[in-house]
């Protein structure tokens, strides 16, 4: 682009933000897009301050619903950061989500008499792999196919046939007569995840964190540079040149199979607790949080500690969404939609700079 | 003499990847009616730059034809109006691959009507009039062969009449007599009043075609030689050979290489009749057998596109043999997995260094590429790595600010060094096996000499190497064997001893080593 005679190009960082830089560099974006999403409610004849605030009263005050909110999108957003730090752009979570919300009903209605000592985690690895199988032939094609961006599209169109299957299940199969709305009947009790006493938080959150810290410990934590466990770095080498990973003798497809699997399976595992601790049965439309999810997992940087803090925060923005009465729920839905972009947007501008020459 | 082209005051810097290269800074360059004039340098040294801002502006500078100042700012006027044209060097830039010999011609034709039949015709009638030998204006250029593509590209430029023709390194892809042939058609073009501008890296080309020479040098012009009195200057044209050598070198001299005689050991890579497809599906590699022996280089000559890439691809084990095997040390490794191919101490130093390189990773994830599986476990041992990768660093002189900085901040010469750090150490002493193309492609010449004395330094521990080069001062300086490929056979094995220039010459041409040798 010219300005004057001056041009403004793109060019490729060289020395990558990091540290503490990163989050501020992270945090500085989420600013901008509060501010351009503020500018959407004066639009709307709304006070963005106060309702800011306004959300944030309702996230000090619902603490536990916020919590219970963050379970999923924890799941979510760490199953994908290890794809996407192999550059495998898993986009459909969302189905993986789903599958795992189905697995987890249709054991419970297939085994209603087992205990729920045996019922509960049996649902768990049942949905993690059903979710993994889901998200296999995004493996086969990126791997085996000639088409690079066969994991994007394979993945998201892999959204719909779950999506469909979850409505003819609960419209058809798994139907409540006795209520008027489509909805599944309830999931037998022994099926039912228990909770913290006194607050909507299921116990799958000590599951997930267990997870989080684990995969922190052995993929992401770098001592002097070099990860715990080979994987760790083989993603890392995947992900910024396969081809170079590949002369050197890795696996492209195992490595990205394993991804897969693991980011399938937490996405499954993310819905079981959705249908057996949350809402109890299955609805016709889900929550979207699988693709909440994709923005989960960038601002936390695609590293655990930071999707545990980007978790909650997407977690408060939903439950903050409750504060926000007298406004149309599209400006809502465009509110989480900005936020989104501009942390998506931090990404580029993490790979590239803006550079200013003069021209003659 | 009036000149029909004067450039002043050219200069043009790159920005890419964080590098700033002023590729020309303040060139003046003018170009006689009838002469021609070869512009020297070595790679890097502007030359393409300088005769590429004929057709896209550079960033400063005058550019006046027949005495007028001109804007070119596009290759459309630079062609049609000024009546210039150019034979590119990247052929896989300007030539479509996919498309017919016609089809890429077919651009620069007048008129509203297109008519591949007429184009064809005037191919064919151009081909016989500049004597550039017989090519089917039908063919798709990816079938071609590298010396054909060479030709279409000299076809192109020449076809719409030029009245300056300007030539980018036009023998890279040529065999000696098509060479030959080529300057012959120069001198007669030059009778015919057309002013040349040939860019070339040989010093004796530039010395026996040309009129006069300009010598760039990091995007400077150092000299510009009358060649007429060059020669009559100097005794003996070696001693004008060497004096354009200095220019365009600078004061940094390559001095010998210490060649220690060392006794050639057992056979350690058998490669037997070798089949191996292009992209295209193709076969370029017909039936090739290499031997490789530990305490020993073995050379694969070559011009570049005849098959070496496939070759090398296929012993390494990135592309399917179609028909042959492999093994090496005894073990039958036909087709199978890299990975093994690696376990058995294969090290491979590509020409393209983002094959090699993890330029978002740092210094330290670079250079563990091969090291991090040697631990049993699925964890790497961190203990081991650290002291292992630091050593590396010193060993090889790698300058860096940190093992944590990414190869994206070194030099190109470090980054080159951080390669061949990695590979050299894949295995010690006679358990290593190299494969190295072009190790010393693009580099200054300080690493050009440390690379090659480390690979002398590895000869002579023990490993087999094969070097791939199309540097033929290279090949001669270092290896032990010669094996030259051309079409994708091998034209013959010679010994060093017994090898000459002319010889590998004339077989990189497709002679036979039966024909060569006397």
């Amino acid at each position: 682009m010219r300005i004057l005679n001056h041009r403004l190009f793109f060019q490729k960082r060289i020395e990558p933000i990091t540290g503490i830089n990163a989050i501020l560099f992270r945090i500085a974006f989420l600013l901008f897009g509060l501010v351009v999403a503020g500018l959407i409610f004066l639009l709307n004849g709304v006070n963005p301050i106060i309702t800011y605030i306004d959300m944030i009263r309702v996230n000090l005050l619902l603490i536990p619903n916020t919590i219970a909110r963050f379970i999923p999108l924890l799941a979510i957003g760490l199953g994908l950061a290890i794809p996407f730090k192999a550059r495998v752009d898993n986009i459909g979570a969302e189905g993986q989500y789903i599958i795992g919300m189905l697995t987890a009903t249709g054991t419970a209605f297939l085994f209603p008499d087992l205990p729920g000592i045996i019922l509960i985690p049996l649902m768990f690895v049942n949905a993690f792999i059903l979710g993994a199988i889901w998200a296999i032939p995004v493996v086969l094609f990126r791997a085996k196919g000639g088409f690079q961006g066969a994991d994007v599209v394979v993945s998201f169109l892999l959204v719909f046939p779950a999506l469909y299957l979850m409505e003819w299940l609960v419209s058809d199969l798994w139907r409540d007569p006795e209520t008027g709305f489509t909805y599944s009947s309830l999931l037998p009790e022994n099926a039912q995840l228990p909770k913290i006493p006194g607050t909507p938080i299921y116990i799958s959150i000590f599951l997930i964190l267990a997870i989080t810290l684990l995969v922190y410990y052995f993929l992401f934590r770098n001592i002097d540079g070099i990860p715990k466990l080979k994987l760790g770095y083989e993603i890392n080498v995947m992900g910024k040149n396969p081809l170079a990973g590949r002369i050197a003798g890795m696996s492209f497809f195992r490595v990205i199979l394993i991804t897969m699997i693991f980011s399938g399976g937490m996405a499954a595992i993310a819905g079981v607790g959705e249908v057996a601790g949350n809402a109890l049965r299955l609805g016709v439309k889900s929550q979207g949080y699988g693709y909440t999810g994709i923005a989960v997992a960038y601002l936390g940087g695609l590293n655990p500690l930071g999707i545990i803090v980007s978790a909650l925060f997407f977690a408060a923005l939903k439950v903050g969404g409750l504060a926000l009465t007298g406004i149309p729920a599209t400006v809502l839905q465009l509110f989480s939609g900005i936020i989104i972009f501009f942390v998506l947007l931090s990404e580029f501008f993490f790979r590239f700079t803006i550079k200013m020459r003069r021209e003659s | 003499m009036d000149s029909v082209l004067e450039m002043k005051d050219i200069c043009k810097t790159f920005y890419g990847d964080g590098i700033v290269v002023k590729a020309n800074d303040h060139v003046n360059f003018s170009l006689n009616k009838g002469e021609i004039h070869a512009i020297l340098g070595e790679n890097g040294a502007g030359k393409s730059t300088l005769v590429n801002g004929l057709f896209f502006p550079p960033d400063s500078g005058h550019i006046f034809i027949n005495g007028v100042e001109v804007n070119l700012d596009n290759p459309l006027t630079a062609i049609k109006e000024y009546k210039l044209a150019i034979a590119r060097q990247d052929l896989s830039k300007s030539l479509i691959e996919r498309h017919t010999v016609a089809e890429n011609i077919l651009s620069f034709s007048e008129g509203f009507f297109l008519s591949l039949a007429e184009i064809e015709r005037a191919i064919k009638k151009a081909l016989q009039k500049f004597n550039l030998g017989d090519i089917n204006p039908k063919a798709k250029v990816w079938k071609l062969s590298g010396g054909e593509k060479q030709r279409v590209e000299i076809l192109k430029a020449l076809i719409t009449n030029p009245s300056i023709l300007i030539l980018d390194e036009p023998t890279a892809m040529l065999t000696p007599p098509e060479i030959e042939r080529l300057f012959s058609l120069l001198k007669n073009l030059k009778e015919e009043g057309k002013s040349i501008i040939i860019i070339t890296h040989h010093l004796e080309e530039a010395i026996n075609l040309s009129d006069r020479i300009t010598v760039l040098r990091h995007g400077e012009v150092v000299g510009v030689l009358d060649t007429q009195k060059l020669r009559k200057d100097y005794a003996n044209e070696k001693e004008a050979i060497m004096h354009l050598a200095s220019l365009m070198v600078g004061k940094e001299v390559l001095y010998d290489l210490h060649q220690d005689k060392v006794h050639t050991g057992t056979i350690v890579v058998e490669l037997d009749d070798a089949v191996v497809n292009n992209d295209m599906g193709d076969a370029v590699v017909h039936g090739i057998s290499l031997h490789l022996k530990t305490n020993q280089i073995l050379g694969l000559a070559g011009i570049s596109g005849n098959g070496q890439r496939e070759l090398i691809e296929g012993l390494f084990r990135w592309r399917n043999l179609e028909k042959g095997r492999i093994k090496i040390r005894g073990q039958d490794v036909t087709n199978k997995p890299i990975k093994k191919v690696r376990e058995l101490g294969v090290a491979y130093i590509p020409e393209d260094r983002r094959k090699a390189l993890i330029f978002d990773l740092s210094v330290r994830d670079n250079l563990m590429l091969n090291s991090y599986q040697n631990s049993k476990s699925l964890i790497i041992d961190r203990s081991r790595i650290i002291p292992e990768t630091e050593a590396l660093i010193r060993r090889y002189n790698i300058k860096t600010t940190s093992p944590l900085s990414p190869i994206r901040s070194l030099s190109g010469g470090n980054r080159q060094k951080v390669v061949v750090a990695r590979e050299f150490s894949l295995k010690q002493g006679k358990d290593l096996i190299l494969i190295a193309e072009n190790p010393t492609f693009g580099l200054d010449v300080g690493t050009t000499q440390f690379v090659r004395e480390e690979l002398l330094r590895k000869r002579a521990e023990g490993a087999a190497i094969l070097l791939v080069s199309s540097d033929l001062t290279e090949i001669m300086s270092l290896c032990d064997e010669i094996a030259v490929i051309f079409k994708g056979k091998i034209m013959g094995i010679i010994s060093r001893e017994n090898a000459t220039r002319e010889m590998i010459g004339l077989m990189m041409g497709g002679a036979h080593q039966t024909e060569v040798l006397v």
